[in-house]
């Protein structure tokens, strides 16, 4: 019988198709964090975009703003500018008075690159990579568009700043900019020296058994340092700072307090946390110290991180921060 | 010799479309698509007058200078947002029209679409590691990762699909199909363990989902002009290959007795049809039915001699997905529906309705 000589070079390569590919997947998750760092690391303003490219500021104030994505449109409201913005994406919910704005996107995350283009705007803003598809069309269609990069806490604050430069609004971001460290800061001094209780900040429980929690790299975990705790999923960053892991892991770590983000639409109900199978064992349950905090806060690079760190503080150092939680930690905007 | 001085009569020159001369029908066809491409150009999510649109392209073509009484972002709309997503919803049409005649022709099976022998999960797989990647392409740079991988993956799962099929020199077509299943399984599953491995999952399995269901994802002229001369030389391939095809009809043994070369043709075929399917996919997703459905009702309406049911093919899957990506992005606007979702629901029942309203019985 013939040997099959095409086909057994055809299996060679599928091999080494396979090879280069999981080399790739490990490799990726190295590469992602150590790109932050070093931009944060080299200027104390941001000057480069997502993509490592210097940022071209504009030369006069725009006037006509599109934000892309939910937290450039909470720092371009922080900031004043809701007279400025012509368009926003569907998922911007904070604050109020942008909601009512044109949206440039749907549901699914799908941009629509002709309203953006009638809307005729001289400043076209977004975050993180998260509109990479659209970034260059855009450009080629004659907009300016800025990508800035994403990264931690402080990285956030720079970029409050960047939005300051970019906007021509550097008086009122450095004042917003100032008040926020500030209020860290106090965060900070009042929880040192307490000791720091193990906090599990969950995503997602949609599929039972198999949560997806707040791993390392994700602000909850950030936040979470902040404030003085441990969380007990800080050592797994894989699944870009939202890993999923098992009831197992939860249950054996056994976490102090239980923190749901999820909306109360959609699993962010805590009274059914206590009816979760095996978890009774956890002292979170016993000690009935599982609350809700809102995702927007927690997790949005803006402006509001600052709410979430005193809310989370507030939660898990009760003794350091007298007084009822207030009410935008539970919201849902 | 009966069927050699068969002369058509007169019930069968009430046959209709058949009687018309080639020429004519094509050049009918063509002006179809014309007109289907102006309407499909003249909506959108801006409002835009039929009249503006119409100077606007017949400016375009060099050929007439209207003077400009319109804003210059309608004409950067219709340029270079629009025409863009039309011109290559064309061209996946026809791509993937001519890719299921070839594959309908060659593996003999009325079911046989262009994604049956694995360039459909081949596609899927490039088009995941393309978005699990770190290194992305530069901003603002020629080759966008996605397309490349995708045709790819496509081209190199057939090729794969071929050699496990090929056994002493032949490749059955029973053993060809199940080979391309088994395919399509183990990829799905590398997909799976892609997606689930990759540190970006989250946009990851988001983006995967928008592009599987298909649509026409072009952003500018570049990749529609390579993409459509890949698909131009791929019919052209095809055309010539029309009397190989119409032989494959007697059977293989037939075929082969009136002195074709039955495998080497075999091979040509694959590699045109994987050629033209992975050209589609890469700018398209995954789009069915438009490989599937166009072939047969071109064959209910003009017979099936594979001279004139290429080029009919090509024109008729061109029109259908215009007019499929035309309401996919009409009908609840501003959403954008998918427009695989809009292939199956408007080609299905269409399909439905030819079959059962031919008196004649359906031949293959």
């Amino acid at each position: 019988m013939r040997s099959r000589v095409i086909s057994s070079r055809f299996f060679l390569l599928l091999v080494f198709f396979f090879l280069v590919m999981l080399t790739a997947c490990g490799q990726s998750g190295n590469s992602q964090s150590t790109s932050t760092t070093s931009t944060q690391a080299a200027t104390p303003v941001v000057t480069l975009d997502a993509y490592g490219t210097p940022i071209v500021f504009p030369t006069s104030a725009p006037q006509r703003i599109v934000s892309l994505v939910p937290n450039i449109s909470e720092m371009l409201g922080a900031l004043g500018l809701q007279g400025r913005v012509v368009g926003i994406d569907y998922y911007t919910n904070y604050p109020a008075n942008l909601t009512s704005l044109p949206k440039v996107s749907d549901v699914n995350g799908k941009y629509n690159v002709e309203q953006i283009v009638a809307l005729k705007p001289d400043l076209v803003l977004s975050y993180g990579k998260d509109t990479k598809q659209y970034d260059a069309q855009l450009q080629n269609l004659g907009m300016h568009v800025v990508d800035l990069p994403s990264g931690d806490l402080s990285l956030t604050l720079q970029e409050i700043l960047a939005v300051g430069r970019l906007t021509f609004t550097t008086q009122t971001a450095s004042n917003l900019v100032s008040q926020l460290q500030s209020q860290i800061n106090d965060v900070k001094a009042k929880v040192a020296g307490t000791t720091a209780p193990k906090v599990l900040i969950e995503s997602d429980y949609s599929t039972p058994g198999k949560p997806y929690v707040n791993g390392g790299g994700s602000f909850g975990d950030e936040l979470i340092q902040d404030a003085n705790g441990i969380n007990i999923f800080h050592d797994n960053t894989t699944g870009g700072g939202f890993p999923q892991v098992t009831d197992e892991a939860i249950i054996s770590t056994n976490p102090q307090y239980v923190i749901l983000t999820e909306d109360p639409a959609y699993g962010g109900d805590v009274n059914a946390v206590y009816k979760r199978s095996n978890w009774g064992s956890i002292d979170a349950l016993k000690l009935h110290q599982v609350y809700r905090i809102n995702s927007n806060i927690i997790g949005r690079p803006g402006p509001r991180l600052v709410q979430g760190l005193e809310c989370l503080a507030q939660i898990i150092h009760p003794d350091k921060f007298p007084g009822t939680l207030p009410a935008y930690c539970t919201g849902t905007v | 010799m009966k069927i050699a001085t068969h002369k058509p009569d007169l019930k069968e020159l009430r046959g209709g479309v058949r009687v018309l001369p080639a020429p004519i029908l094509l050049l009918a066809l063509s002006c179809l698509l014309l007109i289907v491409i102006l309407l499909a150009a003249s909506f959108g999510s801006v409002p835009i007058p039929l009249g503006t649109i119409m100077q606007i392209l017949m400016n375009g073509t060099g050929l007439f200078h209207f003077a400009r009484q319109w804003d210059l972002t309608a004409e950067i709309i219709v340029w270079q947002v629009r025409m863009p997503v039309v011109i290559g919803a064309a061209l996946v049409g026809a791509a993937l029209a001519v890719a299921g005649v070839l594959f309908q022709g060659m593996l003999r099976n009325p079911l046989a679409d262009p994604y049956l022998i694995g360039s459909s999960s081949g596609a899927a797989l490039g088009a995941a590691i393309a978005f699990v990647l770190p290194f992305d392409v530069v901003f603002g740079s020629f080759f966008p990762l996605t397309p490349i991988l995708a045709f790819a993956g496509a081209m190199l799962t057939v090729m794969l699909v071929y050699s496990i099929a090929r056994v002493g020199g032949q490749t059955p077509v029973v053993t060809l199909l199940l080979a391309g299943v088994v395919m399509n399984a183990v990829l799905v599953a590398f997909q799976t363990l892609i997606l689930t491995l990759s540190p970006h999952a989250q946009f990851g399995v988001q983006a995967l989902f928008n592009w599987l269901s298909g649509g026409i994802a072009v952003t500018s002229w570049s990749q529609v002009v390579i993409v459509g001369i890949i698909i131009l030389v791929g019919m052209l391939f095809a055309l010539m290959l029309s009397t190989v095809l119409d032989a494959f009809g007697l059977g293989e043994e037939s075929a082969a007795h009136l002195g074709m070369h039955v495998e080497r043709y075999k091979l040509l075929i694959i590699i045109v049809g994987s050629m033209l399917t992975a050209a589609a996919v890469s700018i398209s997703g995954l789009i069915g039915f438009v490989g599937l459905v166009t072939p047969h009702v071109m064959r209910l309406i003009l017979g099936p001699r594979h001279r004139l049911l290429l080029p009919t093919s090509a024109l008729g899957g061109a029109i259908f997905l215009v007019l499929a990506d035309l309401l996919a992005r009409v009908v609840i606007a501003p959403a954008v529906l998918p427009v695989g979702v809009f292939t199956a629901l408007v080609g299905a029942p269409f399909f439905l309705i030819l079959l059962r309203s031919n008196k004649r019985e359906y031949r293959w």
